[in-house]
């Protein structure tokens, strides 16, 4: 007479229910608790990390935060109408002491 | 898994404790060797630990931890090819593991061991991957496609590795029904 499947099943799961060493329970246990704490001061130093690269690409590639390129081809001599007036000003400007400073053109006209 | 992911340390020794013993019997008897079968059994668990956080949900959890197993199993296996499966101390502590009824007589015992340990034997001498179906089944209580899922098998190879398991083991076990 040959045993059934299930019977074969049956006395498998009957039989012996091998216990892990305390040690090793209590290491799996540990491992699984300071894991989970190790972890954290981790997680808020990559989040970091992420956050001051995002920052700087941010800064790096958004309009606005650089000025023009330097361009040494730059050959304009003649600034017009607003040279003249800068000459014009400084060759009536007559420094003299005043109670605000020296140079100062307060109450002059 | 899902409360472990999220911090609750109650949860993971709540999975602990239900699926120890099956782990640890199934790593027995697929490695053989009980030293062997205690490091892919905390491999397994540290492996749950560590990838926690990538762990979501498909499949049953029963179907990803002995599929971890496995795999661990599976390269002790490839690394030390067979090893002597149960030793006369793990068959001696198999038997001193057997809780015994109060009404059962010495007898009876004795006879419920022998089988026991015959049916041990029996699995012993299974081909790897027809024992490892066949534990399992026993084990887990996984259908074939999510048994064929852990081991990379095409369902249908599954399925006679299964039949030919249960052939063997009931063959084996002929002289003590």
């Amino acid at each position: 007479m040959v045993m059934k499947r299930s019977r074969i099943t049956d006395l498998y799961r009957s039989g012996s229910q091998p216990l892990p060493a305390a040690t090793t329970d209590a290491g799996i246990l540990a491992a699984a608790r300071t894991h989970r704490e190790s972890r954290s001061p981790l997680r808020f130093a990559v989040a970091a990390a992420a956050v001051l690269v995002a920052v700087f690409i941010a800064r790096w590639y958004l309009p606005g935060e650089h000025g023009p390129a330097i361009s040494n081809d730059d050959s304009t001599t003649d600034f017009g109408i607003q040279e003249g007036q800068a000459h014009s000003w400084l060759g009536s400007y007559q420094p003299s002491l005043t109670v605000t400073g020296p140079g100062s053109q307060e109450g002059k006209s | 898994m899902l409360s472990y992911r999220e911090g609750d340390d109650a949860a993971f020794r709540a999975l602990y404790s239900r699926y120890r013993v099956p782990l640890l019997r199934f790593s027995r008897h697929l490695v053989g060797h009980a030293g062997d079968a205690e490091e892919v059994f905390q491999e397994t668990w540290i492996a749950v630990i560590d990838s926690r956080r990538r762990y979501s949900v498909q499949a049953r959890f029963s179907t990803w931890l002995f599929a971890i197993a496995h795999r661990r199993a599976a390269d002790r296996h490839r690394q030390h090819g067979r090893r002597p499966l149960h030793t006369g101390e793990d068959a001696a502590a198999l038997v001193a593991a057997q809780a015994a009824p109060a009404s059962q007589q010495p007898a009876e015992l004795a006879l419920d061991d022998a089988r026991q340990l015959a049916l041990n034997a029996a699995i012993a001498r299974l081909p790897f991957e027809q024992r490892e179906v066949f534990l399992l089944r026993a084990e887990t209580g996984l259908g074939v496609r999510e048994i064929a899922r852990i081991t990379g098998s095409l369902a249908e190879t599954t399925k006679s590795r299964l039949r030919y398991a249960l052939r063997e083991l009931r063959k084996a076990m002929a002289p003590w029904s």
